[in-house]
């Protein structure tokens, strides 16, 4: 059985995800990729939008999200903790 | 090895006297460093075992602090040193009577006990409570035996320490990561070289200038984490360089 996630790892996995896709990605594909309910997804790109981490855009007619500076200081940052707790059995 | 108001005390070489005090200091950051961060770590994942981490380091650190006070102590004492005012008057404080002499020994070698503990709990991933106040009253045992069996301390954290080694060597197969098995086999070699102390001083010596390297290598391992992801983060940044505004 998979293992539970906790919030910092969907926000995480989110992000990745857009990362993985050149910085921006299509809501569909955000939903596929972060295995969520939509109900959940769109709980966390508001939370993510309202800290800054993504941004919403537009371009004809289709919805993206793109990630942002701060979104990518989350993606280090975690990735160092993750180094740093794997050095030590964490 | 010489007794000092009640608690046994093993000399150095004289050569070795300031260099000793250096060493420790370094031992002494570092273990603060890496409590800090990984207390910063806590604020951040508000994950209970990276709290534990923090003050297992900070344990380290303090023990290891109070027994640099209490050695230089006797040090300046013994030898009729002068030192500057500030650090004269905490070695007359530390020596002003038997019981706080022999409080500072204990308190020293038991933080420093209770820290490689609580890392060898996190390590192996113990969770019961009951085991830990046990070993703790046993540490604390071992390290007021110190006062009387200098050995009994080193034994006790070179048996802890195996035990740290042992699990992080399971754990490098796994991830990797060399440094910090390699720090936790050297505080282990220098724990051991602690036990012939009685035998010759060049133990004291080989058991410090290990114990130094060991702190280095873990700060080696905190260094390569931050200067990999900084690295990382600069190629990310750069590729998202048209997301900046």
């Amino acid at each position: 059985m998979a293992k539970r996630r906790n919030k910092l790892e969907i926000i995480y996995d989110m992000l990745k995800s857009i990362q993985d896709k050149r910085g921006e990605i299509k809501p569909t594909h955000l939903l596929y990729k972060s295995n969520l309910s939509y109900k959940n997804l769109m709980l966390y790109v508001g939370e993510l939008m309202e800290n800054g981490l993504i941004e919403e855009k537009t371009d004809d007619g289709q919805k993206r999200y793109i990630l942002t500076i701060k979104g990518i200081d989350y993606l280090v940052k975690y990735n160092e903790i993750r180094k740093f707790s794997d050095s030590f059995g964490l | 090895m010489n007794k000092f108001m009640g608690a046994n005390v093993v000399f150095s070489p004289e050569w070795f006297y300031s260099i000793d005090a250096v060493l420790s200091l370094i031992g002494i950051i570092i273990a603060l460093t890496l409590g800090a961060y990984t207390y910063k770590i806590y604020g951040f994942l508000r994950k209970k075992k990276y709290q534990y981490f923090s003050y297992a380091f900070f344990a380290i650190a303090v023990g290891s602090l109070i027994r640099l006070i209490m050695n230089s102590s006797v040090y300046f004492f013994l030898f009729n040193k002068s030192p500057p005012e500030f650090i004269g008057t905490i070695a007359a404080f530390a020596l002003s009577k038997d019981v706080i002499t022999l409080l500072g020994f204990f308190a020293g070698h038991f933080l420093t006990l209770l820290g490689f503990m609580t890392i060898f709990f996190i390590a192996h991933d113990l969770a019961s409570k009951k085991l830990y106040f046990l070993l703790a009253y046993l540490i604390a045992i071992a390290a007021w035996f110190s006062n009387a069996l200098f050995f009994s301390y080193h034994l006790t954290s070179a048996v802890i320490l195996l035990g740290i080694f042992v699990k992080y060597y399971q754990n490098f197969k796994i991830t990797g990561n060399k440094l910090v098995v390699i720090a936790f086999g050297l505080f282990t070699i220098a724990e051991i070289a602690f036990l012939f102390l009685a035998k010759s001083q060049e133990a004291f010596v080989i058991g410090e200038v290990i114990y130094v390297f060991a702190f280095i290598f873990l700060l080696m391992n905190f260094f390569m984490i931050k200067m990999g992801n900084k690295k990382n983060s600069e190629i990310k940044g750069t590729k998202s360089g048209k997301k900046k505004k």
